[in-house]
C-alpha cells in the first residue's frame, strides 16, 4: 500500500466515522420523544436554535427544558423560539464570564444571577475565588438579589464566602439572611449581619 | 408597638375625613405596592398586630385601649413602600384612627453615595373632633458599607390640625449614622424641625438586635431647643418573640415625645400584642421548606416541604387543605404535570429524582393556574408568568 493510498483510506474511514456519528446523533434527536410535544413548525425552529447552541458548545438541555416549559404553558411558537434565543444568549454570556469549562448547572445558575442583576465581572470574580462548583453560590447570589438585597451587597457577601464556604454553608447563609429579612431587617443590613456572623463562626479557634 | 393619639385641643370637626383619607391613602399605597410584587424582584411582608395598651398621654388620665394595627412593607432594589394603619378603641369608648403611607425611590450608587427620594403622607383622627394630616417630601443622601453608614436629609411639606384650618409649612433637617457590631445595629440621629411657629431639636440612639429567639429594639432620645413641642428625655423598648413563621408576640413600652408633624402628643405606654404575618415572600428554609401560594392561600396558606430521600431523590410534601388535586411541574419533570398522592386530609406528596443545582417549579391546585411557590425565589419567567426557583445543594 502506497502512502497516498493509506492516507486516502484513512481519510475515507474518518469521514465515514464522522458521518455515522452525525447520522446517529440526528437520529437520536429525531427520536427524542420530548420534541414531539412541539408542533412541527415550532419543532423545526427550536431544533435550529438548539443546533446553533450546540455548535457554539453551549449546553442544550436548558434550552430543551425551556421549550417544554413553553409547551406546558401554552406559549406560541414565536414566543418559545424567542425564549430559547434569549436563554442561549444569556448562556453564552455566562460561559464567557465563567469559562469554557463551566458545567451546565453552573451556566444555568449563572444565567439566573445575571438576570437578577449580577454583572459578568462578578461571575468572573466568583470563578477566580472558588475552586468548587459555583452552582449553589450563583443561585444564592440570585436569591439574595431577588429578596431585595442590593446587587453589590449580595455580590460582596457571596464573594467573601466563596473561597472557603461549602455549599451547605452558603445555603445556610441564605436561610439566615431570609429569616432576618422576614423578621423585618433591611435586606442589605441582614446580609451584612449574617456575613459577619458566618465569618466569625469560621474563624480559627472559635469554639 | 406604640399607640399614639392625635392632639386634642383643636377646633371641632364633625367628620373623620382626614383619617378616611389616610386609610384610603394607605389602601391605595398597599394596592399599588402589591401590584408589582409578583412581577418584580423584591421582598414583601404584611402584618397584623392585635393587642391591648395602657396609655397615659401627658395631661390626661391613664386609659386602656384595644389596638389593631395592619401594616405592609415592600422593598426592592431601587424602591420601597410601607403603609400602616392603627385603630385604637379607648375604654372611654372614643376611637382613634390613623393611616400612613411612605414610598421611596433609591438611586444607584455613585462614588459610594446613593440618593433617596421619600414621600410620606398620612392622617389621623381622635373621636369626632381631632383631625390631622401631613404630606412630606424628603431627600436623603446615603453612604453605607457592610458595617456602617450615614445619611443626611432634608424635608419639606405641610401638616394640618383640621381640614377647616390652613395647613402649616414644615421643614426638617437631619443627620444619622449607623454601625453594626455583631448582630446589633445601632443608629445615632440628630434633627431639627420647624412646623409653623413650632420648632424643636431631637437627638437619639436606637439599637436593634437579636438574643436567642428574641428580637429586641430600644431607643432613647432627648428633645431640646424646643418652642411649643415639649422637651425632656424619652425612651422606648420592644421585644418580639416569634412563635412560628407567621405568629409572634410583641411587648413594648416607654415614653415618647410629642410629634407635631404627625399629630401625636407625648405619652407613656405599655402594650402587648399578637403579630400575625399575613403574607410573606420569604420562607424560613429555602429548598427545604417552601411557602406555597395556592388558590386556597389566605390565612390558611399551603406549605410545600422538600426533604432529602434516597441519594438523588427528594420527597415533596404539600399541605393543601380542601384541595382535590395537587400538581407540580418543573425542569425535573420535563415540565409535565405530575400529580401528587394524597397522604392525609391535608397533605399530598411525591418522591422525585432531582439533581443538585438550581431548579424551577410551578404548582397547580385543582386545575387552576400555575403558580410560583412563594418561598422559592420568584422570578418572572420567559413566558411572562411567575416561576419559582430553588436550590438543591
Amino acid at each position: 500500500m502506497t502512502p497516498a493510498t493509506f492516507v486516502m483510506r484513512s481519510l475515507v474511514a474518518c469521514l465515514g466515522l464522522i458521518g455515522c456519528v452525525l447520522v446517529f446523533a440526528a437520529g437520536a434527536m429525531a427520536q427524542d420523544p420530548r420534541y414531539e410535544r412541539l408542533d412541527p413548525d415550532t419543532r423545526a425552529r427550536v431544533s435550529q436554535v438548539i443546533d446553533s447552541a450546540r455548535g457554539l458548545g453551549l449546553p442544550t438541555e436548558p434550552l430543551i427544558q425551556r421549550a417544554l416549559e413553553g409547551v406546558l404553558k401554552g406559549a406560541s411558537g414565536d414566543r418559545i423560539v424567542a425564549a430559547l434565543r434569549r436563554l442561549a444568549t444569556d448562556l453564552g454570556t455566562a460561559r464567557a464570564a465563567l469559562g469554557t469549562g463551566a458545567a451546565s448547572a453552573e451556566l444555568e445558575a449563572g444565567v439566573a444571577a445575571l438576570r437578577a442583576g449580577a454583572t459578568p465581572p462578578v461571575l468572573a470574580r466568583l470563578r477566580e475565588r472558588r475552586r468548587q462548583s459555583l452552582t449553589v453560590a450563583l443561585a444564592v447570589l440570585a436569591d439574595l438579589v431577588a429578596r431585595g438585597v442590593p446587587v453589590d451587597s449580595a455580590a460582596a457577601a457571596v464573594l467573601v464566602l466563596a473561597p472557603t464556604a461549602r455549599d451547605v454553608d452558603l445555603v445556610e447563609f441564605r436561610r439566615a439572611v431570609e429569616r432576618d429579612i422576614a423578621l423585618g431587617a433591611p435586606p442589605a443590613a441582614a446580609t451584612s449581619v449574617r456575613l459577619d456572623a458566618t465569618a466569625r463562626a469560621a474563624a480559627p479557634g472559635r469554639p | 408597638m406604640r399607640p399614639r393619639a392625635p392632639r386634642h385641643p383643636v377646633a371641632p370637626s364633625p367628620t373623620n375625613d382626614s383619617a378616611r383619607r389616610a386609610l384610603a391613602a394607605a389602601v391605595l399605597g398597599v394596592t399599588c405596592a402589591l401590584a408589582p410584587v409578583r412581577a418584580s424582584f423584591g421582598q414583601a411582608s404584611a402584618t397584623l398586630d392585635v393587642g391591648f395598651s395602657e396609655i397615659r398621654y401627658d395631661g390626661f388620665l391613664a386609659s386602656s385601649a384595644a389596638a389593631i394595627m395592619p401594616g405592609f412593607a415592600w422593598s426592592g432594589r431601587h424602591a420601597a413602600v410601607a403603609a400602616r394603619g392603627t385603630y385604637l378603641r379607648f375604654e372611654s369608648g372614643n376611637r382613634s384612627l390613623q393611616g400612613s403611607f411612605v414610598g421611596s425611590l433609591i438611586s444607584g450608587r455613585w462614588r459610594g453615595w446613593r440618593a433617596e427620594a421619600v414621600a410620606d403622607a398620612g392622617a389621623s383622627s381622635y373621636a369626632d373632633f381631632a383631625n390631622f394630616w401631613h404630606a412630606i417630601g424628603e431627600v436623603r443622601l446615603l453612604r453605607a458599607s457592610d458595617h456602617r453608614g450615614l445619611w443626611i436629609s432634608g424635608s419639606a411639606g405641610r401638616t394640618s390640625f383640621d381640614k377647616d384650618l390652613p395647613g402649616r409649612p414644615l421643614a426638617t433637617a437631619s443627620v444619622a449614622a449607623w454601625t453594626r457590631r455583631r448582630n446589633v445595629v445601632m443608629l445615632v440621629s440628630a434633627s431639627r424641625a420647624f412646623v409653623g411657629d413650632t420648632q424643636y431639636s431631637d437627638i437619639g440612639v436606637t439599637a436593634r438586635g437579636q438574643r436567642g429567639r428574641w428580637e429586641l429594639e430600644s431607643a432613647v432620645g432627648a428633645r431640646f431647643l424646643s418652642h411649643g413641642a415639649g422637651r425632656g428625655l424619652y425612651g422606648e423598648a420592644a421585644a418580639i418573640l416569634p412563635v412560628d413563621g407567621r405568629l409572634a408576640v410583641v411587648f413594648s413600652g416607654g415614653r415618647y415625645p410629642t410629634d407635631p408633624i404627625r399629630g401625636s402628643i407625648a405619652g407613656r405606654f405599655v402594650s402587648a400584642a399578637i403579630r400575625l404575618r399575613l403574607r410573606s415572600a420569604t420562607a424560613s428554609v429555602p429548598a427545604l421548606r417552601l411557602q406555597v401560594d395556592t388558590p386556597h392561600d389566605s390565612l390558611t396558606s399551603s406549605t410545600l416541604t422538600v426533604h432529602r430521600d434516597s441519594p438523588g431523590y427528594v420527597r415533596l410534601i404539600v399541605r393543601a387543605p380542601e384541595a382535590r388535586l395537587v400538581e407540580i411541574a418543573g425542569d425535573f419533570t420535563e415540565w409535565r404535570p405530575v400529580s401528587l398522592s394524597q397522604l392525609s386530609n391535608e397533605t399530598w406528596g411525591i418522591v422525585v429524582p432531582i439533581a443538585p443545582g438550581a431548579h424551577q417549579i410551578n404548582l397547580r391546585i385543582d386545575g387552576g393556574s400555575w403558580t410560583a411557590p412563594v418561598g422559592t425565589t420568584r422570578i418572572t419567567g420567559d413566558y411572562g408568568d411567575a416561576v419559582g426557583t430553588f436550590v438543591v445543594p
